[in-house]
């Protein structure tokens, strides 16, 4: 009894010393957004009692993975409700994994769009062109949720601003999402070149674009892409750039 | 609550308990790092190296206060 006694005290000794270190580690953990799930009743209703029950026992990624191949065999039959429902039970799964977020809000933006928009049921534009833009929502709302999971990976910023170039048209967004992606570490390098460009369409803001556009264009050779070169000559003439202070003409082709 | 214990003393009895749990048990979820390694998250080396500390910690005390309590006892 004395030695349970002595073992108890010890313990609590002990607790005092690693409480801490354990809430160091958890506030680290927070910090680089581990634990990003919560296993609740909501989930729970979601994933089924064996998925749970596997989810809980430490195989999340295995169920997230099955899942996953579900939602591909769904998106096969085109059966769109099914994919949506999937790849919500899949990134609750797997909130770290930017695959899934980025295939999520392509099947949603691109895929399922375009299929609501081609309808042959719905004879209405008007109730066509509304399920197609519930779906841009639908697929906008997966990439800023991936985002707000993993505010430090590149990717769905990049994501989310092609969606805003390609299917809202929102140019000054898609600019500043670019801009957001090229800040972060591991970002592609042409992040930085792309939010010029889509800066260069908005309305008010050509000044600010060409100067961006200019310096890109003066790092050298490297930088200076067909692309580039036809957006600052566009904004050359837009803005009245005065000739000495513009850009050389392409070199005319060697072949 | 008429009757019954007031809210405050049940919220205050758990906050008790899982003190003393906190302070007994070790929190096994900080091992739980597999999933982020599959999603592709790099895990800082500042962070392995201060969990397989706790883990040795762990280890080791558990082991010795185990050993202390079932010494010379006949199993």
């Amino acid at each position: 009894m004395i030695r349970v006694f002595l073992v108890l005290v010890a313990l609590i000794a002990l607790g005092a010393l690693k409480l801490p270190v354990e809430r160091d580690l958890a506030a680290v953990h927070r910090r680089e957004h581990f634990r990003g799930i919560e296993f609740n009743l909501d989930l729970r209703e979601k994933i089924g009692q064996l998925g749970f029950i596997a989810a809980l026992s430490g195989f999340r990624s295995i169920v997230a993975d099955a899942l996953f191949i579900q939602a591909h065999v769904a998106w096969e039959r085109t059966e769109w409700g099914r994919v949506l429902l999937l790849f919500q039970h899949i990134t609750t799964l797997q909130p770290r994994a930017i695959l899934f977020w980025d295939m999520a809000a392509w099947h949603m933006a691109w895929n399922a769009s375009v299929a609501a928009m081609n309808d042959g049921t719905q004879p209405r534009l008007a109730l066509r062109v509304k399920a197609q833009r519930e779906y841009f929502a639908l697929g906008k709302d997966f990439l800023e949720r991936g985002i707000r999971n993993n505010p430090d990976r590149p990717e769905l910023y990049e994501a989310l601003a092609r969606l805003y170039k390609e299917k809202y048209k929102d140019h000054e967004r898609a600019s500043e999402f670019f801009a957001k992606a090229a800040a972060l570490p591991g970002a592609r390098t042409y992040d930085r070149r792309f939010s010029a460009y889509e800066l260069s369409y908005c309305e008010g803001r050509e000044r600010e674009a060409y100067e961006r556009l200019r310096q890109f264009y003066d790092e050298g050779e490297k930088q200076r892409l067909p692309t580039m070169i036809s957006r600052l000559k566009f904004l050359e003439d837009k803005l009245g750039i005065a000739q000495e202070r513009r850009i050389p003409d392409a070199k005319p082709s060697q072949h | 609550m008429n009757g019954g214990v007031p809210l405050a003393v049940w919220l205050a009895t758990i906050s008790g308990f899982l003190a003393i749990v906190a302070l007994l048990f070790p929190d096994l979820q900080a091992f739980n790092l597999v999933d982020d390694i599959v999603a592709g998250t790099a895990i800082s080396l500042g962070l392995f190296f201060k969990t397989a500390v706790l883990g040795v910690f762990y280890t080791t005390i558990y082991t010795l206060l185990a050993a202390f309590v079932f010494y010379g006892k006949e199993l």
